[in-house]
């Protein structure tokens, strides 16, 4: 048995530690690789999201690359990843591929639903502590995964030399992909921190702070966002990611072990614009983490989602009222696979520079 | 307030029911239930080149053909009536959902129409919560004067049964034996509007077939001929169109099917896919699919549909061998 699973972001970091852990045999997709999505968009339906077309190209990758079993799932939301399952299967049997499908229900991701799914495929079976201490260890890398992503967009738009930080997590990724287990990876990260931490920076600089907001998937993906925190933090701005995979095991993992639900402040700052808590997928939450940055002081927002997204499209027909109403400006980016680099950074330039001007001309009046 | 209801002392209000998406298929029962309140309903009535073109004024340009025409339908009711009425559609029943852009929709219009007028709601979500029907049936009820009870009593007998109703007010009532039978699938609020379908069932029907809709199968034979899924639940109009599609396809006149979606449809784009996938490994039916926007032209349309029927097998022999 060879396992196979598509990426979102940097998640397969964690969980390559977690399948080495559980000794599972598996096989990673080529990360930010154009011949898998050119793949997935040629056997995917026209319409459907840009996810599902990454993750069709990366499971075909991994089916031809000699995998038999995919780790996937389904969520039960009202956005179309409830029905990925589904449709992955038909087309992929159509394809003439034969394989064992683990269904993950994503969204109540409890220790419960994990050992149901993945105790089959440990020959040897697993005492309940030792899969227990592993997906907690599994958790805890992404976090720390994504904490040190956004420490580098702390560092990458105060840099002196520009790269230095660039440089520093294209060695973590290529050093990550060669780390097995867990006290490898964790300590990659600590080097890599440590690495960043002595990154000569600017101390006078002010950088404009620029919020990310939109569908998670594309949030936390870099090569579907065409590397959008990257090209931020290398135009001299700060990027605030409120979308990470760490944010999806946030809400959907944790919070389904907790026996009380702790009331969630994005969908409560929703409220002055949505009278709903739920809009299908995330995007109550990007009309709420929007009105929370605006509150808490940020320059401008950008809203990334695919096209044809339904529940981001619904929360873009109300962001127009929250940037009136804050006076803070929002973007909205709208990406598939037809969208060209050059014309993205142009977007993003005149955004930054833009956003510098209202900075400066508000300081100016002030001082 | 109008004259005539100036007489009566309670709070009585003309209700705007805008006739689209969902409200197409289901307005004589809200119209009913305004009515046994004893307010009086004035519906928006059928889809115009004017309202198509205020609603694509006032919405954002994400969003879909339906969504569009719906702003505007709400859009013409400002000054007809004292408040629009929006219900949120998020599931009718048990397992099944909506489009999520029916979740947001009355925030969405609120917003589009810059809050020019009051606006009433009701919560409809069944699958996840149907408590939040009754808190919103309680403020509806403040608002209109009346007493909770009333209100909800009125939503129970006339608006709950016809939610998921196993006969759609839309069926075809003629019923030719013998003529080649098309299918038209799409959603309810597309095929059967004149404008948005620029009238695809007439000119199918103009070109001698019997046009048969997901919507003339019982709603309870609909949801028997889906094939399992994985989720817990499926999209409602999803639903309706993969049953549907896949009793139809049994019928042993049916020449062909032909699927009408609005660009960039996130429900059809899933559903196309596994029916064609059905198709593909089933019986082999000459199967269209045609997208529309604001921008389609009528010509090209007419122009697609003509090259179908010219290319669909023996039909005229068909046609001919019944009548014979």
């Amino acid at each position: 048995m060879k396992l196979t699973f598509p990426h979102m972001g940097n998640t397969y970091i964690a969980l390559k530690a977690l399948l080495d852990t559980l000794q599972v045999d598996y096989y990673v997709p080529p990360t930010g690789s154009r011949e898998s999505f050119e793949l997935g968009i040629a056997n995917s339906p026209e319409f459907m999201c840009l996810p599902f077309k990454k993750v069709l190209g990366d499971l075909i990758q991994g089916l031809n690359h000699g995998a038999d079993t995919i780790l996937f799932g389904n969520s039960r939301g009202q956005c179309r990843l409830s029905h990925y399952g589904d449709l992955l299967q038909n087309i992929l049997h159509d394809m003439g591929y034969r394989f064992h499908y683990i269904n993950l229900n994503f969204r109540d991701l409890t220790y419960g639903e994990i050992r149901n799914k993945l105790e089959p495929l440990l020959p040897g079976g697993i005492s309940r502590a030792r899969l227990f201490s592993a997906v907690s260890s599994a958790v805890k890398t992404i976090f720390a995964v994504d904490d040190l992503y956004s420490e580098a967009c702390g560092v990458r738009c105060r840099e002196c030399r520009r790269g230095d930080a660039d440089l520093a997590i294209r060695r973590f990724e290529q050093r990550a992909k060669a780390a097995k287990g867990f006290s490898q990876t964790r300590r990659l990260i600590r080097e890599t921190k440590d690495r960043l931490a002595h990154v000569p920076a600017n101390g006078a600089a002010d950088p404009v702070k620029i919020g990310i907001i939109g569908e998670i998937f594309l949030c936390s993906d870099p090569f579907t966002n065409l590397e959008l925190e990257k090209k931020l933090g290398n135009m001299g701005a700060l990027a605030v990611n409120t979308m990470s995979t760490s944010e999806w095991i946030r809400r959907h993992f944790i919070s389904a072990i907790l026996p009380i639900k702790p009331k969630d402040k994005a969908v409560r700052a929703a409220q002055n614009y949505m009278h709903t808590d739920y809009i299908g997928g995330h995007g109550i939450y990007t009309i709420g983490n929007a009105e929370l940055m605006c509150r808490d002081g940020i320059d401008g927002i950008i809203q990334i989602y695919p096209f044809t997204c339904m529940p981001e499209i619904t929360a873009k027909s109300v962001l127009n009222e929250v940037q009136l109403q804050n006076n803070v400006p929002i973007m909205t980016l709208i990406l598939d696979e037809m969208t060209a680099e050059t014309g993205y950074i142009t977007r993003l330039e005149a955004f930054v520079d833009m956003l510098q001007m209202r900075k400066d001309r508000v300081r100016s009046r002030s001082g | 307030m109008k004259s005539h209801h100036g007489a009566e002392p309670s709070k009585l209000k003309v209700i705007g029911i805008p006739e689209g998406l969902m409200i197409f298929e289901q307005k004589q029962l809200w119209k009913k239930f305004f009515e046994s309140l004893g307010c009086h309903a004035v519906c928006s009535g059928h889809t115009t080149k004017r309202i198509m073109n205020s609603g694509i004024e006032l919405c954002c340009n994400e969003t879909c053909l339906p969504v569009k025409a719906f702003t505007g339908h709400a859009a013409s009711l400002c000054g007809k009536a004292d408040c629009i009425f929006i219900p949120r559609y998020s599931s009718v029943c048990s397992h099944e959902k909506s489009c999520p852009k029916f979740c947001g929709l009355p925030d969405e219009v609120r917003i589009s129409l810059n809050n020019k007028t009051k606006f009433l709601e009701i919560d409809i979500d069944f699958n996840r919560d149907s408590k939040k029907t009754q808190k919103s049936l309680d403020l509806l009820a403040g608002e209109l004067g009346r007493s909770p009870k009333t209100v909800r009593d009125a939503f129970d007998s006339i608006v709950k049964p016809g939610l998921a109703a196993e006969v759609s007010p839309n069926r075809s009532c003629s019923y030719e034996p013998g003529a080649p039978v098309l299918a038209v699938l799409g959603h309810p609020y597309m095929i059967f509007d004149r404008l948005l379908s620029m009238n695809l069932i007439g000119k199918l029907q103009d070109a001698g077939y019997r046009v048969m809709t997901p919507y003339d199968v019982r709603r309870s034979v609909r949801r028997k001929n889906v094939a399992p899924f994985l989720s817990d639940s499926f999209f409602e109009t999803g639903l309706d169109m993969l049953g549907g599609a896949q009793a139809l396809v049994n019928l042993p006149e049916l020449a062909g099917m032909v699927y009408l979606s609005s660009f960039a449809c996130g429900i059809d784009s899933l559903v196309l896919e596994i029916i064609e996938h059905k198709i593909r490994n089933g019986r082999r039916i000459p199967f269209l699919k045609i997208t529309i926007d604001e921008h389609s032209g009528e010509a090209g349309f007419d122009t697609r549909i003509e090259a179908f029927l010219d290319m669909l097998p023996n039909t005229e022999s068909i046609r001919r061998e019944k009548i014979v």
